[in-house]
């Protein structure tokens, strides 16, 4: 079995312990939820709310079409986010999505 | 009932008069006290000063920046050239509404506000500058429009 494919089983059966899903581009995707962080400060134009959210995503469910990439806008929990910053794991088996909240 | 003070009497008249535009549906207009949450794009109205002109007249010169911000990021369907086109048509009309008519806009921007008994009365307004940069920590485009006006109050 390659590391891949182990990996995507592990990614699996954590999936379906911990469900959890996101929207991009009008589809919901499988992901597992990283952390979650809510914050509301006072900033330059008012009250402003600062959320971090970090998500594992498997590569294979979007399979040859194209992938959410950076600065795109996602939906989780019923919130607006950007993707920052894309980690990606070897084979790629699956990504980390770090986002921030979209405006 | 209360008295308004010279600032708020200006950015709220100011932002209920930008609001009212046709070309600002889908646009958030608030004071310099902002909002809850913002959205963008967004026009945000702030008196940054005021000096009584001639001393003694009550008439009152007041520096009022006019920000408009517009969302760098695109929708995923979207480009960024389509985000600049769309920020650049906001700001295009708010310079539009601050230079053809000034008449028109004193005339818009006189009257009284929700809960308050005094009257703001504009004289005159000028645009006295413009600037435009990129808010990175906002992830915005910022484009301000610098007007003076010639201000009174009644009651």
């Amino acid at each position: 079995m390659s590391i891949a494919t182990e990996i995507a089983d592990g990614l699996d059966e954590l999936e379906t312990d911990f469900p959890a899903a996101f929207v991009w581009n009008s589809t919901s995707y499988t992901c597992l939820a990283g952390s979650e962080s809510r914050s509301v400060n006072a900033g330059e134009f008012g009250l402003e709310q600062n959320d971090d959210l970090v998500l594992i995503v498997q590569l294979s469910q979007f399979g040859v079409g194209s992938k959410p990439t950076e600065r795109n806008k996602i939906t989780f929990n019923s919130r607006s986010y950007r993707i920052e910053e894309i980690e990606k794991a070897p084979q790629d088996s699956f990504v980390i999505y770090h986002c921030t909240r979209s405006r | 009932m209360a008295f308004a003070h010279l600032p708020n009497l200006i950015e709220t008249r100011m932002a209920a008069a930008i609001d009212a535009e046709t070309w600002t549906s889908g646009v958030t207009v608030a004071a310099s006290t902002g909002a809850e949450i913002i959205a963008f794009p967004a026009i945000i109205v702030a008196v940054e000063k005021g000096t009584e002109d001639p001393e003694h007249s009550g008439n009152f010169r007041c520096d009022l920046t006019i920000t408009v911000l517009g969302k760098v990021d695109p929708d995923n369907d979207s480009t960024f050239a389509s985000a600049v086109s769309a920020h650049e048509a906001i700001a295009g009309d708010v310079a539009s509404w601050i230079m053809t008519d000034t008449d028109a806009v004193a005339s818009a921007l006189s009257g009284t506000i929700t809960g308050y008994t005094n009257e703001l009365v504009i004289q005159s307004l000028r645009l006295d500058a413009f600037t435009r940069d990129i808010n990175p920590s906002e992830g915005a485009f910022e484009d301000e429009f610098s007007v003076e006006l010639y201000a009174h109050m009644d009651g």
